[in-house]
């Protein structure tokens, strides 16, 4: 049973999620909330498989939950709700912690089939976003990957793919593996990411001396 | 620093150039000179053939004023006397004259100290000064005297010379010479000019240049070492005036009082200059305590020849200092092997030999160079010390020309950088800017319309509201995807843009069962491409498909990018092709869709054409060019 923690202030959304998410016997949701604030106590308090998470909530940015629920939760799948997955709130909440995102739209109750797949170890990408991961992750100079982990050629290779708008089915009869490869690898590139973009934080903190790294 | 390294070796190269072009140019003007130098009558006269050499005679003092009957002794010339305190000193000489001969005699002496009167046969031809009351001196001159004929006879002739001096100072004849006038008076002329012409000039030149760096000092006192320079070149003048002036406006006790003090101060002022020159630690200290030395040892001569004792012992005290300045000379050489360095180690060196040599000179019949040197040593010095000054000032002059080159160069690299940085604030700015603009715009269209429509398609699908309302709703939110789309950062990435619409639509597509044969999709970033050509694109090829989706009833779309030259320009080149019933272009009135994408091509520069035929599908190609 997969459990589902909601954070989503609007109701009919919830609703729909709700909705979707009753009509199956494998996922379960534990608690909505509405509120940053609301949400900060349920999480924790733990005992979730899944974070369904908005970003816009009346009191804050859905970021803060998602940062303290992958900094406490490494295990927890962390998905942001978004109406139109623009690069840079959908990077945003990757450097957070987010391995996945379902867009608001009229196919919403069609979530259940994204947090399956993410529960699987695959994550969904679109090209702007994965242009977007091919210029952050790409090691700016050649040997220089001390700031965090480039990307392996592989990876290089199924985001360029990525980027000029192939599916997975295609991507993987490209490259020979398996479809829910792909995935793998789009998860990996997300935790990539964050974990670069938190060494980039330490980094950034530590040259400018506010923090004292021994 | 390269750049001054550079610098310096442009330097030496062009002195390099400078002194070649001086020599050559030298060469051909005595190329050129030559012949007439062949012209002028060779003038040969040291090997001339009749020139008789007085060695030996007879001496005698007396206090008369005419020749002594008695007290001869012979005597070996050349000779010195000392203590002669009363009287003259007389030097009888006979030489021999040819029966017959008629050429011009003449008598020539390097050296006749300090005054003289010459007699032949008994008559006196020659007085080097007025009588007794006449004070004055030269111990250093050549003596030249044109025989007169008529007192010259065959046989034996007799030549008297009277020697004296004031103060007991000491007598000296020199070799005498009887010979033709023409080669002696040429031996004559090169001796007065090594003895007295030489030195006057040289001493001229050396007051001149003291004065310079007199001058200097004055204005800057902190160059101290150009204080010691002129200090030493003028006690050296006035060391050197012994040799060629012949009366002094004071007593001449005075004068040669001062001018033995004159060697103890010398001594000190070059120490001092090289203590100060090599920046010797403690250089003040140095130069205190060696004044006091110099002081000293100018009392202890003065004690020892006020007690009538020999004075000798105390120029031992200046020893000290030439030693000193010696050691400290050759360590700077050592240290630093510098040609200014070597100059003036060696001048000290000669200066030194040369007072040797003089002093063996004067003490001994050892005829050394014939000459005196030591007028010379002293100019050398001055020289080499003025060189090596010379140098240093020029040193400090190119470092300060480097370093104007350096600040030049780094305001320059500064404005650049900063006009560079300008630049980039400015780019960076705009960039914000834009950035900025395009946040607050997606999170009005997100957190307001977005939101909102999304609410709305939830409450008409929950309402079940008329399937056109919900079409509506939907094709707005479409819309407003494509819209938000392409506002995103992508570089003129057209790709990007095919494949994120293609993500977009991706469920869409699969639902009305069509295959996507997705091409090779590369091409080359479209420099031009901004926010408002990124949507014109999208909403082409949204509408190419949504026609294929509305009328072809296909089963397979191909797309592919690539690039493409139309026309000789260089170009991208989409093209979107269905597998569909096709229609006759003839037969179709071009509807609002297919017109909205010609203008929206034209605002592109683009080219839209669309190719069908019924039953073979329908082919759309959109051109977009590399640069417009």
């Amino acid at each position: 049973m997969i459990r589902v923690a909601v954070v989503e202030d609007d109701p009919a959304t919830v609703e729909m999620v709700s909705n979707a998410i009753r009509a199956t016997d494998d996922i379960t949701i534990v608690w909505v909330a509405r509120s940053v604030r609301s949400g900060m106590a349920l999480v924790v308090a733990g005992g979730f498989d899944v974070l369904l998470c908005d970003l816009g909530l009346p009191d804050g940015s859905g970021t803060t939950l998602i940062a303290e629920t992958s900094r406490r939760f490494p295990n927890v799948d962390i998905i942001v709700i978004t109406i139109f997955a623009d690069q840079a709130k959908v990077i945003a909440s990757i450097k957070a912690g987010a391995r996945g995102y379902l867009l608001k739209d009229e196919r919403f109750d069609e979530c259940v089939d994204g947090i399956r797949q993410i529960r699987q170890g695959g994550s969904p990408i679109s090209p702007i976003i994965a242009r977007q991961l091919l210029i952050q992750l790409q090691p700016a100079r050649p040997g220089c990957t001390a700031k965090g982990e480039g990307l392996s050629p592989r990876e290089a290779e199924v985001l360029n793919l990525l980027a000029r708008g192939f599916t997975y089915a295609e991507i993987a009869a490209l490259l020979t593996i398996a479809p829910h490869t792909v995935g793998t690898h789009v998860k990996n590139l997300y935790r990539k990411l964050e974990v670069n973009s938190r060494s980039e934080a330490v980094f950034e903190a530590s040259s400018r001396g506010i923090m004292d790294v021994h | 620093m390269s750049i001054e390294r550079r610098q310096r070796a442009a330097r030496a190269t062009t002195t390099a150039r400078r002194v070649i072009g001086i020599v050559v140019a030298l060469l051909l003007y005595f190329a050129a000179a030559a012949p007439l130098a062949a012209q002028a009558p060779a003038v040969s006269p040291a090997n001339a053939t009749g020139i008789t050499q007085l060695r030996s005679g007879e001496a005698a003092q007396s206090a008369g004023a005419s020749l002594p009957v008695a007290g001869w002794s012979a005597v070996k010339l050349p000779a010195t006397w000392r203590g002669v305190n009363e009287g003259a000193l007389w030097v009888r000489l006979t030489f021999e004259r040819a029966p017959g001969e008629t050429a011009p005699l003449a008598l020539y002496s390097d050296r006749v100290r300090e005054r003289y009167t010459l007699f032949l046969n008994g008559v006196d031809i020659h007085r080097s000064n007025a009588g007794p009351e006449d004070r004055s001196f030269g111990w250093h001159r050549p003596l030249f005297i044109a025989l007169p004929d008529r007192l010259l006879h065959a046989g034996t002739n007799t030549l008297v010379l009277r020697v004296d001096a004031a103060q007991g100072r000491p007598l000296a004849v020199g070799r005498i010479r009887i010979g033709p006038d023409l080669a002696l008076r040429t031996d004559f002329r090169w001796r007065n000019f090594a003895n007295v012409g030489g030195p006057q000039l040289i001493t001229g030149v050396m007051v001149i240049l003291s004065m310079g760096a007199l001058l200097f000092w004055l204005v800057r006192p902190q160059e101290r070492v150009f204080g010691w320079l002129a200090l030493m070149g003028t006690v050296w003048s006035f060391w050197n005036l012994q040799y060629f002036i012949d009366m002094m406006p004071f007593d001449d006790r005075l004068f040669w009082t001062l001018n033995a003090d004159d060697l103890f101060v010398l001594t000190w002022a070059a120490f001092a200059f090289a203590v100060t020159f090599l920046e010797i630690p403690g250089a003040r200290r140095f130069i205190r305590g060696s004044a006091i030395a110099c002081a000293v040892a100018i009392a202890c001569r003065h004690l020892l020849l006020h007690f009538g004792l020999n004075d000798a012992p105390s120029y031992l005290l200046v020893w000290p200092f030439a030693l000193a300045t010696l050691y400290l000379l050759a360590r700077a050489c050592y240290r630093a092997p510098k040609a200014e360095n070597f100059a003036m180690l060696a001048a000290l060196i000669a200066s030194t030999l040369f007072g040797f040599h003089d002093l063996a000179l004067l003490a001994t019949g050892w005829p050394g160079v014939t000459f005196q040197l030591q007028a010379y040593g002293g100019f050398l010095m001055f020289l080499a010390f003025g060189f090596a000054l010379g140098r240093r000032v020029l040193v400090s002059l190119a470092t300060v020309e480097d370093l104007n080159a350096t600040l030049e160069n780094r305001v320059e690299t500064a404005t650049r950088d900063l006009r560079e940085s300008e630049a980039q604030r400015r780019q960076l700015e705009i960039a914000t800017a834009i950035d900025s603009e395009r946040e607050r715009l997606m999170r009005e269209i997100h957190d307001g319309i977005g939101s909102s429509l999304i609410t709305a398609l939830a409450v008409a699908q929950h309402d079940e509201q008329s399937p056109n309302t919900i079409a509506t709703l939907k094709r707005s939110i479409a819309d407003l995807r494509i819209g938000i789309d392409s506002l995103e950062p992508i570089n003129g990435d057209v790709v990007i843009l095919l494949a994120n619409l293609r993500h977009r639509m991706d469920r869409e597509l699969r639902d009305a069962g069509l295959t996507f044969v997705w091409k090779s999709m590369d091409a080359p970033p479209l420099p031009w491409l901004d926010a408002v050509g990124a949507l014109h694109i999208l909403r082409i090829l949204q509408e190419a498909i949504g026609n294929i989706l509305k009328h072809a009833a296909a089963t397979r779309v191909e797309i592919d990018c690539s690039a493409a030259p139309l026309d000789g320009a260089n170009g991208v080149l989409i093209t979107i092709a269905d597998n569909g019933c096709g229609y006759d272009p003839a037969s179709i009135t071009h509807g609002r869709g297919l017109s909205n994408m010609q203008s929206r091509a034209e605002a592109l520069h683009a080219k839209l054409r669309y190719t069908s035929n019924p039953g073979h599908g329908t082919a759309l190609a959109l051109w977009l060019p590399l640069h417009r």
